[in-house]
């Protein structure tokens, strides 16, 4: 009679993939592993008054000025204290609360940041400067931005800002003999091939825009109404208390 | 007469304590990776556009300002500030801002770039312009208002 031999269970765990399963989890932790990145609204205060310091007369036309209150939690409006003559907001909104989120509010900032929106020589010129800095070049080393871009074999280009988006067709453009159509918010680059993006410069509106906060207006009142004026174009802001009238 | 077989020499390398090693490596990072905790106070942010937000490279030598009301939402309420470690009435930040930036200069050559202000909603503008002014008394000028990204528009 044949006996036949019982299967014999083996006692070793398969591990051949254990390095397969280690190398997959190491490159997927890896990949999605994100660190927090603090995100803010940037913003220069004056220069402290002094002997040295310029005071600085904003033109009347020019100048917005707002007073903004709080209304309730998460609520803000503003009372246009003073606008641009002629203006939409002069016409549309003078003397009367509306809502930071009202869209003639906004689309009359925007409006009027437009219409007052730099030359473009005046941006090629920052430009200019921007790159003599990053150079490491004193300045006036270049004549011109066009020598500059012909000596150091840079690329012009421009990057098509948030205000392009917001007005679509309605967007003022002018015309660079450099970089072609440039609108408001739009960001003048110069690139080469070794360092990449070297210079850049944003091309600004002239609307300079004064905010006036109640002094019980919450923080986060200030932010809404940066975040208001820097979505419709407006780089240039004051920031102030409202006086206390009377009482102690 | 007898031959002796040449000596042959392996070409493959051998792999087996590889898991081990990728193991070992796992396990020692997570069990010595320390992640730095952040000092702030707990602080309600406010929203802004991510389109209109910038983030500061690590180029930029930058102090973390941290400021909220003892009682939050209270406008009688006093107001506590942090930078780094150290608690302070808000009326201190400036100074301590510029005797920071004298430290930086001193020890490393180099200029404070950017005041972070991580502010709680509710903190009242008086008091926030109060310390504008005085931060330019101490020749504190560029600064950055931390705030939550809102909603995609």
């Amino acid at each position: 009679m044949r006996i036949r031999n019982r299967p014999r269970a083996s006692g070793a765990i398969p591990d051949a993939s254990m390095s397969d399963i280690a190398f997959l989890l190491l490159i997927f932790f890896l990949v999605t592993t994100t660190f927090e990145v603090q995100k803010g609204i940037s913003y220069k205060l004056p220069k402290k008054p002094d002997e040295q310091t310029e005071e600085v007369v904003i033109d009347e036309a020019n100048r917005l000025v707002m007073t903004i209150k709080q209304w309730g939690a998460h609520e803000y409006v503003a009372l246009i204290d003073q606008a641009p003559t002629g203006g939409p907001l002069q016409r549309a909104r003078a003397g009367e609360d509306v809502s930071l989120q009202d869209s003639t509010l906004q689309n009359g900032i925007r409006t009027l940041a437009a219409e007052r929106a730099e030359a473009v020589s005046a941006v090629e010129d920052r430009l200019l400067n921007n790159l003599e800095v990053a150079k490491g070049l004193p300045a006036g080393t270049f004549g011109s931005l066009e020598t500059a871009i012909t000596a150091e074999n840079l690329v012009p280009m421009v990057r098509p800002g948030i205000i392009r988006r917001l007005m679509g067709t309605g967007t003022p453009v002018e015309e660079s003999g450099i970089f072609g159509e440039i609108a408001f918010g739009d960001t003048l680059v110069l690139s080469d091939a070794r360092q990449g993006e070297i210079a850049s410069a944003v091309r600004e509106s002239e609307l300079v825009v004064i905010l006036k906060f109640f002094p019980d207006c919450d923080y986060e009142g200030m932010v809404h109404a940066l975040d208001l004026l820097r979505m419709n174009g407006v780089s240039r802001t004051g920031i102030t208390i409202q006086e206390r009238l009377g009482g102690a | 007469m007898k031959f002796k077989s040449r000596m042959k020499v392996g070409s493959t390398i051998f792999t087996g304590t590889m898991a081990d090693i990728v193991f070992l490596l796992l396990v020692f990072f997570m069990s010595t990776t320390l992640f730095k905790e952040e000092g702030g106070l707990r602080v309600r942010f406010p929203q802004a556009h991510p389109e209109i937000m910038s983030e500061l490279g690590k180029q930029f030598l930058t102090v973390n300002v941290w400021i909220k009301q003892v009682e939050p939402g209270n406008d009688d309420s006093e107001l506590v500030a942090r930078i780094g470690d150290y608690d302070m009435p808000i009326d201190q930040v400036p100074e301590q801002l510029n005797r920071l930036s004298n430290k930086f200069w001193r020890e490393q050559n180099k200029r404070l770039d950017v005041v972070v202000l991580n502010v709680d909603t509710r903190v009242p503008m008086e008091d926030m312009v109060d310390l504008f002014n005085s931060m330019r008394f101490e020749e504190i000028y560029s600064i950055q208002f931390n705030a939550e990204e809102r909603g995609q528009f």
